[in-house]
């Protein structure tokens, strides 16, 4: 392939994912211009990937390659710039690194009623469910696709999805058979 | 907050974007960075190398440095018939060749290299093991580095009286150290007569390894001489100037009726 065929795939990935990698890093980091730039930093990365000559292996998936690239560059940004407790870092539950904020400070989401409560919902769920019902609810990512996204086995993220579920219906006060998200 | 109030949220929360300026300026970003991003990991110049098995290699290395240093240092002392004297003749000396590749530097080298055959003949002597095969193997090396010699004094800018001393010289370091073997052969004959027969074997093959070590010496002067005649034919022949090589025949000449007698 030339470099143009790989600008055109590249191009191509950037219209389609742009967008949701951008609102993913925008729920992590609640700043619109850090959002930016770290979506601009997966995109770097990505086309790096894909332009690199000695890459032996093109990129498969590169839609869950970018949310795991997002992931970690968000981590370290959690680690150089805000103040997180040593304990939320600890690798022993790889969850707790997701901790939010404790206010969503310039938050620049649209104000509007629904969307603000639907965040809270989420930020009141363990960070161990959060991640997995915004993967499969508000991105519309298969349980395959999270799994690789968060290095985990399918079956745990379903396992995770059901009892996350089932956490979000409690905080909403909806009984469980009226819920027909599954 | 019921079902139908999260679902709206879910969707209008799908909704946010960037907008048509941010995403044209972060594409056109992407693939214009050159530059390194300071959310990039610097990766070591070496990473490339950076495997659980770096520091394995690198023991191994340090292992085969050492070990090919050791080897070489050892192998200096190495007689004819040791394990490590080819690694001596077939790779220390060549790489030595190579260094003193120069016709200055190669005429000393290759001297150098015919005493060392002489002195290891003459320690194997000392040891009473110097067996034909290796008396052969000597007399190749120091026929090889005879001949280069001869080759480095020509090639050298030495004039032809320079050459001549040189050759001399050569000549006489091994005639020299001839006249006293066989002083110390003398004597150890003398005082061997006490004990005739324990000590006949014993005197006739060290009497054999002196005349074999004086016989090296003779063969490498010999091939200079012979190598000195080989190239004035060659000149002769190709209609060179055969004055000047007069003197240097008459000496030649000499210089063999003298082994010879010495021989008989």
């Amino acid at each position: 392939m030339t470099i143009d065929d790989d600008k055109k795939r590249f191009t191509d990935i950037y219209n389609r994912e742009s967008d949701s990698l951008f609102r993913f890093c925008l729920f992590r980091v609640s700043d619109r211009e850090k959002a930016l730039e770290l979506t601009q930093e997966a995109f770097t990365r990505l086309w790096s990937s894909i332009s690199s000559a000695t890459s032996a292996k093109r990129v498969e998936n590169p839609r869950a390659l970018l949310y795991v690239m997002a992931r970690h560059l968000i981590i370290d940004w959690y680690r150089r710039v805000k103040s997180v407790s040593l304990e939320s870092l600890s690798t022993e539950d790889g969850d707790k690194e997701f901790d939010l904020l404790d206010e969503r400070v310039g938050l620049e989401i649209e104000t509007n009623a629904e969307v603000g409560r639907v965040l809270s919902m989420l930020d009141a769920l363990d960070p161990k469910y959060r991640e997995v019902i915004y993967f499969r609810y508000v991105e519309d990512l298969p349980p395959k696709d999270i799994a690789e996204i968060l290095e985990l086995n399918t079956n745990i993220v379903s396992v995770r999805l059901t009892r996350g579920m089932e956490a979000l219906r409690k905080l909403m006060g909806i009984p469980k058979n009226n819920y027909d998200y599954e | 907050m019921n079902e139908e109030y999260f679902k709206k949220g879910i969707e209008k929360l799908k909704n946010i974007r960037m907008t048509d300026v941010e995403k044209a300026r972060v594409l056109k970003n992407v693939l214009s960075a050159s530059s390194e991003s300071p959310y990039m990991q610097h990766a070591p110049t070496f990473a490339f190398v950076s495997t659980r098995y770096t520091h394995m290699i690198y023991a191994f290395c340090l292992v085969l440095i050492f070990s090919l240093v050791g080897a070489t240092y050892v192998s200096g002392k190495s007689l004819p018939g040791d394990l490590l004297y080819p690694i001596k003749t077939r790779i220390v000396e060549p790489v030595l060749d190579v260094i003193n590749s120069a016709p200055e530097k190669r005429i000393i080298w290759e001297e150098e290299k015919v005493s060392r055959r002489i002195a290891e003949a003459e320690k194997l002597e000392e040891k009473n093991e110097l067996s034909d095969e290796r008396v052969t193997e000597l007399e190749r090396h120091v026929e090889k580095s005879s001949r280069a010699f001869v080759q480095a004094v020509k090639e050298s800018e030495l004039g032809s009286v320079k050459v001549e001393d040189r050759k001399n010289e050569f000549r006489k370091k091994f005639e020299v150290r001839e006249g006293v073997e066989e002083n110390t052969n003398n004597k150890t004959a003398a005082t061997n007569t006490v004990d005739q027969n324990t000590n006949d074997f014993r005197l006739q093959r060290s009497s054999r390894n002196d005349s074999i070590v004086n016989n090296l010496k003779r063969f490498a002067i010999e091939t200079i001489d012979s190598k000195d005649d080989d190239d004035r034919n060659d000149n002769r022949g190709k209609g060179g100037d055969g004055k000047s090589g007069n003197n240097g025949d008459q000496d030649s000449s000499n210089l063999r009726n003298e082994i010879e007698r010495k021989i008989d």
